[in-house]
């Protein structure tokens, strides 16, 4: 059959989508990737055919415009988690970011949708577009979720938020929740709620790399990687600085892994001498070599974390950070300082206190095989093939 | 499980390993690809992970040395005196495999020391693998890219590769491993004693940002032209010998009803002319991708194009430029998928007439159809991954042990 998998072009967002390709692949299907132009060239760096919907805008603007100013990026540096009913009480919108990327991908993925006919649909659960595109031509549509639903979270939203959108397709409700949600997540770790999920085994994938030789070797002290995610250097500012969570491990016994996007080396400056820095090295490549990882609580390196059985501490800045921080923490896998408090001191205390703890390494290890122990991807593309009703 | 593929660094040889990389990492094994430095970028280039081994060779001229074209321009000839030892053939072409396998075992067998893969699979004609993997005691494997011409050349492994066993303290190896990994429907595949695990094929032929055009149905019957990659980069021939040849062959099948969709890998090999409005020269797009829409494949029989080509059910006319491809095109017309040229040349009228009978005569389509459905029938990637899987977990235990 065809499957048409869509996502925004943020690599955070469709690196998910690409094991999912490639297992509908390996099962003798033909896929397509459709995201905005950005997209393209990490979609076809995968190996996969791409088709460029929409197009790209200032991320930065858009963020700055509806996110910091929000009351949402406040409690989220306070590390609380959202009390959504609140915010709909309050008239708050926070779906707006996404609405107005639905307008920008609406068109060019119906009109792909029509032309190509898919058979299904599997998008990144932000991508609202596609739950549109797909009600308009009658397939069913798998979101793609990263880890704790917190797209679910924001479902109640989404009828006012794509009113519009709603209306020039000439469609009455819709769900974007989708026929069914493909979920890493491992189950101990998820909300429970309503929502039909297919728990799946996930290989980590942070896009691809070329693996230099200290990856392949064993480390000779506790290795610590630092990383503040793919996109997080757009937060400019608003995040605690690497270079203090680097500074923090410097008088420690421990090699320190650091992680930047491309050309991120010279914008870091100096580093502690115990600190290798690497640029744009997909994290699954040396993840199962460490003792510890520090980062921003984003999906994928929480992700690539608990499925190489490490434990994290994290320093979460947006809500949907908090929320899978908080989640991590409660399975004991994961400790989560507030940005709020966060200082080199405090990440310095959390980091020794890790490092010595055996707690922590069994919580990260029980949920590693709690994770690998779900269906594989293989398995679940042939649940998806049977629900498009193509077995 | 940690997994390890390994070829030398030529795409036609590397790019059918990344559909079942893939199908191993959808499992939840861990893989590295590793391949002489020239073809790094084809690896992440696919998603996956690289590990260099070996040097950057000049594959082209080692290539365009071991190949001798069936139908050479002229002056292309092996010089008279060339000594027997360099001349083109069979055991030149193993000494190609010596070659490759001289610049990339040492570093195959550092790679496994120290990431230790449980598993490794490798393409038929690069030898560092099975030789490390014999050496290490670790289990190995071929994944076989379409028709297996190469078996015949395994006669002379053990002549061909005693100094290189000698050096790693091994008395012998087996390059066919435990089974062969083989993607080609079981009646135009060679027949062999050595055990098959049969895998449903899925074409990789590279990625690229789709084209309009491909996503729309084609007016007339759509013929795609391809020449796959390995003449263009290592033929002896000369180029303007060969584009001029090419671009006669274009013109007179453009002479059909038909829109003629020319695979290359630079236009530039057309040279600047234009060519007649039913012609759409594509630079790199995979055949995979459009495959599908078309009614026919014209190409020299290389195993990436005929595999992509079994796969969507398309009929397939050869053309042979290399001995290698003789044997190979002889087996898929022998299924009634395909027309094959043998070693007659292929001049542009008599190509055309062919082309013209193909598309009139469904049979070929029928063919096309039942062979794709036999490859099909063939056990998907995800459940040869687990018999692999398996087999690597047992070998080498005793009997007694399991």
């Amino acid at each position: 059959m065809r499957v048409l998998l869509t996502s925004w072009s943020w690599p955070t967002h469709y690196n998910w989508l690409v094991p999912v390709a490639w297992a509908f692949r390996s099962a003798g299907h033909e896929v397509l990737v459709a995201v905005p132009p950005g997209g393209t060239h990490g979609v076809t760096r995968a190996g996969l055919p791409a088709v460029a919907v929409g197009a790209d805008f200032d991320v930065d603007r858009v963020i700055s415009k509806y996110y910091w100013s929000s009351p949402i990026a406040e409690i989220s540096a306070r590390g609380d988690d959202v009390d959504w009913d609140r915010m709909r009480e309050e008239g708050q919108q926070p779906l707006a970011v996404y609405a107005l990327l639905a307008s920008i991908m609406q068109d060019g993925l119906v009109a792909l949708t029509r032309g190509w006919r898919p058979d299904l649909m599997v998008f990144d659960g932000v991508n609202y577009a596609a739950p549109l595109a797909a009600a308009a031509c009658g397939i069913p549509a798998v979101r793609q979720i990263w880890g704790v639903d917190f797209s679910s979270q924001l479902a109640p939203f989404a009828d006012e938020a794509l009113a519009r959108h709603r209306a020039q397709l000439g469609l009455g409700e819709v769900d974007v929740l989708g026929t069914a949600t493909l979920d890493p997540c491992p189950p101990s770790m998820q909300l429970v709620d309503g929502v039909r999920r297919l728990p799946t085994r996930y290989p980590s994938y942070n896009g691809p790399g070329k693996a230099p030789r200290w990856v392949l070797d064993r480390p000779r002290r506790p290795r610590v990687c630092v990383t503040w995610g793919t996109v997080s250097h757009l937060f400019n500012g608003r995040i605690f600085p690497l270079g203090g969570a680097l500074d923090a491990l410097a008088d420690l016994d421990v090699e320190v892994v650091a992680t930047v996007p491309k050309g991120g080396r010279k914008e870091l400056g100096s580093v502690p001498a115990n600190t290798r820095v690497v640029e744009d090295l997909p994290l699954h490549l040396f993840m199962a070599s460490c003792d510890l990882v520090i980062s921003q609580g984003g999906g994928g390196v929480t992700a690539t974390a608990v499925e190489a059985g490490v434990p994290q501490l994290t320093v979460p800045r947006t809500s949907e950070q908090v929320l899978i921080c908080r989640s991590l923490e409660r399975t004991g896998a994961a400790r989560m300082i507030a940005l709020d408090d966060a200082s080199t001191a405090l990440l310095r205390e959390e980091v020794v206190r890790l490092l010595g703890s055996a707690a922590h390494t069994a919580a990260a290890r029980s949920l590693m095989r709690e994770a690998r122990a779900q269906r594989s991807l293989a398995d679940t593309v042939d649940t998806l093939t049977a629900l498009a009703g193509r077995a | 499980m940690r997994v390890l593929f390994v070829s030398w660094a030529w795409p036609s040889h590397l790019l059918p390993l990344v559909p079942l990389a893939w199908a191993f990492r959808a499992a939840g094994h861990e893989v590295v690809v590793a391949t002489q430095p020239p073809l790094l970028g084809t690896v992440t280039g696919a998603g996956l992970t690289a590990a260099p081994v070996g040097s950057a060779l000049d594959h082209a001229h080692l290539l365009g040395n071991a190949l001798r074209p069936l139908h050479p321009s002229d002056g292309a000839e092996a010089p008279a005196g060339t000594p027997a030892a360099q001349r083109p053939g069979r055991r030149r072409r193993l000494g190609l495999s010596v070659r490759l396998a001289e610049d990339m075992t040492d570093d195959v067998v550092r790679l496994c020391t120290s990431w230790r893969p449980d598993l490794v699979l490798h393409e038929p004609t690069t030898y560092a693998a099975p030789l490390a993997a014999a050496a290490l005691g670790i289990p190995h494997a071929p994944v076989l890219w379409g028709v297996n011409f190469h078996a015949a050349a395994q006669a002379f492994e053990r002549e061909a590769f005693a100094d290189l066993c000698a050096q790693l303290g091994i008395e012998d190896f087996d390059s066919r491993g435990m089974a062969a990994v083989d993607p080609c429907p079981p009646s135009l595949q060679v027949p062999s004693q050595h055990p098959r695990l049969g895998l449903r094929h899925v074409p990789y032929n590279g990625s690229c940002v789709v084209p309009d055009w491909l996503n729309d149905r084609p007016h007339s019957p759509r013929i795609c032209l391809s020449w796959g990659v390995t003449p263009q980069w290592a033929g002896t021939d000369d180029h303007a010998q060969a584009s001029a040849r090419q671009r006669e062959l274009i013109t007179t099948l453009a002479g059909l009803d038909a829109e003629i969709v020319v695979a290359v890998a630079s236009r530039e090999l057309l040279g600047g002319e234009p060519l007649p409005d039913n012609v759409r020269v594509v630079e790199r797009l995979p055949l995979h991708l459009v495959l599908p829409s078309c009614q026919l494949l014209v190409s020299r029989g290389g195993a990436g194009s005929m595999m992509a080509a079994v796969a969507a059910g398309v009929p397939q006319l050869c053309l042979p430029q290399y001995p290698s491809d003789l044997m190979p095109a002889e087996r898929l017309a022998g299924t009634g998928a395909a027309v094959s040229f043998g070693d007659t040349p292929p001049a542009p009228a008599a190509v055309r007439d062919t082309v013209e009978l193909m598309l009139r005569t469904p049979s070929f389509r029928a063919a096309a159809t039942r062979l794709r459905a036999e490859a099909e029938r063939q056990p998907a990637a995800a459940a040869v991954v687990s018999q692999l899987a398996d087999m690597a977990r047992d070998f080498g235990r005793r009997p007694t042990d399991r």
